[in-house]
């Protein structure tokens, strides 16, 4: 989706020679070679410090001794453990509250300054709370990365509900809808793209918290391991676990933007409804 | 005559709590089959008027009586069709269709072949399988038109529902409009500033005043049906009605 916007984008802009899929991917081949080349040349010319940056070479060289080696299998499950379940839980207690706030609007204005105060609060501090309430194993980072997640989907979610078609809504009451089929009908398809919109970034924010409570403190995980080998300055192994975070995370967000296409395939161009 | 499907409005106020009503004891009756038209500028109160019939307004004063009993919303035995089409966009034409019969307590078994029918009377056999966003603003009008009358209500309430078309896509869902009424000639109440179209539609125009004045004039429209919306463009009798109704309009407004 957001590969199609961004080309969309460039077409309105002039940029026509770039809207043809295979000119895309070439470009795009050659901007990431541009960067691996200057990264690599400034190491070299002295701009910047081998031991810190690393050097492209040597960033693939580790990647490929994480893949072969025994180290990163087991750390890898166990982080996309706690991301997918952080993920489930974001979305079944964000949906589900959002609903409930939705229909019960003085409930909503009860606990709407304590959500906020809460979703305000910054996370990474509140790692080692989490640690010492649910312990070092996966439970707290599953509740840090939850308790990100969480507030994104029911933010998307209850942004959707709020916004409603209206005349959908009366033109359903009008053929005699009742507030159930209301639900079922219109209100949850109509918030869809927003939920999406919504869990896109909770995947990414999931990760996030995850790793960083991994790294605040764990037994196994990826966040492990970026805390090992950066108190290590084995920059090159840093550097290629977050390769695989950056691949861990793409594939999970193009799963789902497979089921979003399934689901969601009225809603392109849909958005300007006449009338 | 608050029987049958027939409509009854006695004394109507309406005025939604402000100090001057939108219109105050009004009287209106509406025999069953008959088709009438609401005309006067924004602001008038046509479309409160249609409110109330649909009951989506609750009265100040008087009494109203719809099809034998008090208006509310959802009623079983009326169809609203709004200004916009409120198609739902992630269901194709043909579910949209689908979806306002199984609202009505349509069985599933008879509702796509009810469906499919309907539609081809509006000339959309065709785009059954389309979404709502592949259709033009007519044919999205239609497949309104199409859902309507696919409930087979006794009481039909239109409001405005060609007002944002361009001129010839409007005589031919007026036409469309007259072919499904023809069927069964159901009560209609349809409001429109487009004395025109009230005029080429219905057996009376009511003509109301802008600020409160409530109904000025009733201009009855003898022009024999069926009819033809291109047809009556060049009919003379249609123009002397249609100056008629303007005079009133006029009236109404104070001119």
């Amino acid at each position: 989706m957001t590969v199609t916007t961004l080309t969309k984008v460039r077409t309105s802009s002039g940029g026509r020679l770039l809207s043809r899929p295979g000119y895309l991917a070439g470009a795009r081949a050659l901007l990431l070679v541009a960067i691996l080349l200057a990264w690599k040349a400034s190491t070299q010319i002295g701009w910047l410090d081998e031991a810190f940056v690393s050097t492209p070479r040597q960033v693939a060289v580790a990647t490929w001794d994480l893949l072969t080696g025994e180290e990163l299998w087991p750390n890898l499950r166990v982080t996309l453990y706690e991301v997918v379940v952080a993920f489930g839980l974001s979305a079944v207690l964000g949906v589900a509250a959002a609903i409930v706030l939705d229909r019960n609007r003085s409930l909503n204005a009860l606990v709407a300054p304590f959500f906020t105060a809460i979703n305000s609060m910054p996370r990474i501090a509140l790692g080692p709370l989490f640690i010492l309430w649910f312990g070092i194993g996966a439970t707290s980072k599953v509740a840090l990365a939850t308790s990100l997640g969480f507030f994104i989907v029911l933010v998307a979610v209850m942004g959707g509900l709020k916004n409603v078609d209206r005349d959908m809504l009366l033109m359903s009451r009008l053929y005699g809808a009742r507030e159930q089929q209301l639900f079922w009908h219109v209100r949850l398809p109509w918030c869809l793209p927003s939920l999406f919109a919504g869990l896109r970034l909770t995947i990414v924010y999931c990760t996030g918290g995850a790793v960083i409570g991994e790294m605040i403190a764990a037994q196994n995980g990826l966040g492990l391991l970026l805390q090992t080998y950066s108190s290590q300055f084995n920059i090159a192994n840093v550097i290629a676990i977050l390769l695989v975070l950056v691949v861990m995370v793409s594939v999970m967000t193009g799963v789902l933007e497979l089921v979003e296409r399934r689901l969601l395939g009225w809603s392109e161009g849909s958005t300007d409804i006449p009338g | 005559m608050a029987s049958a499907n027939g409509i009854e409005l006695n004394q109507v106020t309406v005025s939604f709590g402000r100090d001057r009503p939108v219109f105050a004891d009004l009287d209106l009756t509406i025999e069953p089959g008959e088709f009438v038209a609401i005309v006067g500028a924004s602001g008038c109160g046509k479309t409160t008027l249609m409110n109330v019939v649909a009951g989506l307004v609750p009265l100040d004063a008087g009494t109203a009586a719809v099809g034998g009993s008090p208006p509310s919303a959802g009623r079983p035995d009326i169809a609203y069709i709004l200004a916009r089409d409120a198609l739902l966009p992630w269901r194709t034409v043909q579910s949209n269709v689908e979806y306002a019969l199984g609202l009505s307590g349509v069985p599933r078994r008879e509702r796509p072949g009810r469906a499919q029918s309907y539609l081809e009377k509006v000339g959309l056999g065709h785009a059954v399988g389309l979404l709502p966003a592949a259709l033009s603003h007519g044919m999205r009008q239609r497949v309104a038109l199409a859902r309507a009358f696919a409930v087979e209500r006794s009481i039909y309430l239109l409001d405005e529902p060609f007002s944002a078309l361009d001129a010839q896509t409007k005589l031919v869902l007026q036409n469309h409009l007259l072919n499904l009424w023809e069927e069964n000639r159901k009560t209609v109440v349809f409001v429109t500033h487009d004395i025109g179209e009230a005029v080429v539609l219905a057996d009376r125009v009511i003509v109301m005043a802008a600020n409160g004045g409530g109904i000025v004039e009733e201009v009855p429209v003898r022009i024999a049906r069926p009819r033809s919306s291109e047809e009556l463009q060049e009919s003379p009798e249609f123009h002397e009605i249609y100056r008629a109704a303007w005079h009133a309009l006029r009236r109404g407004m104070g001119a």
